[in-house]
């Protein structure tokens, strides 16, 4: 496992904060989900019942039923697979599967072409800036991941080609980092979620 | 991580293969390589697992297994 030194923003402080980003989802991570993220999203989600939200709702966090610990077991020790995980203060703060064989561009430009293709990615509920929920401790997880899932696409030789499939909820955000929303297929995800790509030049502009 | 090098042996027609799909993929052919035994490994998986692999034909929806035995 190799370890990098990153910078988060501590919300209450407003300042940089040092955190730990893993080249990995080991055990640590798979239990601070299953016991420190859990716990929290279960508050979250008794407040939102408790204020009338349903599982229907737009409010209703659309990654509540994600099973972290069953997304890396169905890829454990598969080389086309790999994980990543930032840690702060010892608690991991966000995870992000990475798919690096099955998946191809399909942008004009780079139809065709290998891409580093993001499975899953999801920061720890006390970090979300939702409605309902308190204020987040820290910011900039979910950049800090995307900007290593363009760095492992340049050093595998993609040239910086990432592409997704975004939870409706997540949309705002990818578009806010440089990717380009290609719409939804019906054959895909019941035509419920848009896929994203980025390009080399736009992921050069987001590093 | 630590790498290991090692020579691989290939006829005229699939080193050609290779450049080709090098080019097409816009990959060196250790990348090409590589992403060609992690898909092997992930198919392979898979199929032991009881999976099995189709193309479908994007139009007409007909599916086509590929036995990999």
């Amino acid at each position: 496992m190799t370890s990098y030194s990153v910078f988060i923003i501590d919300v209450s402080s407003r300042q940089p904060v040092e955190a730990e980003l893993l080249d990995t989802i080991g055990e640590r991570q798979l239990l601070d989900w299953q016991f420190q993220w859990r716990r929290t999203l279960e508050g979250y989600l008794r407040r939102l019942a408790d204020n009338g939200v349903t599982r229907q709702g737009l409010d209703w966090p659309q990654s509540w039923h994600w099973d972290w610990r069953a997304k890396i077991d169905e890829v454990r020790g598969l080389l086309g697979h790999t994980g990543y995980s930032v840690v702060c203060r010892d608690v991991t703060q966000g995870m992000m599967r990475l798919d690096l064989a099955s998946r191809m561009a399909r942008l004009d430009d780079q139809m065709g072409k290998p891409l580093v293709y993001v499975d899953y990615l999801e920061i720890a509920p006390w970090n979300w800036n939702e409605p309902y929920a308190d204020p987040p401790l820290y910011r900039g997880i979910g950049q800090v991941l995307i900007r290593t899932a363009i760095q492992r696409s340049f050093d595998e030789g993609f040239h910086g080609r990432v592409g997704l499939h975004s939870l409706p909820q997540a949309v705002t955000f990818y578009e806010r980092c440089g990717f380009i929303n290609l719409g939804t297929n019906p054959n895909e995800y019941r035509g419920l979620l848009p896929y994203f790509e980025i390009t080399t030049e736009r992921a050069r502009t987001f590093l | 991580m630590s790498k290991k090098t090692m020579t691989l042996n290939l006829t005229e027609a699939e080193m050609s293969a290779l450049e080709a799909l090098c080019a097409k993929k816009d990959l060196s052919k250790t990348g090409l390589m590589r992403q060609a035994l992690r898909l092997y490994q992930m198919i392979d998986t898979r199929v032991e697992r009881g999976g099995k692999l189709y193309f479908e034909d994007d139009q007409t929806r007909e599916k086509s297994e590929i036995m990999m035995l």
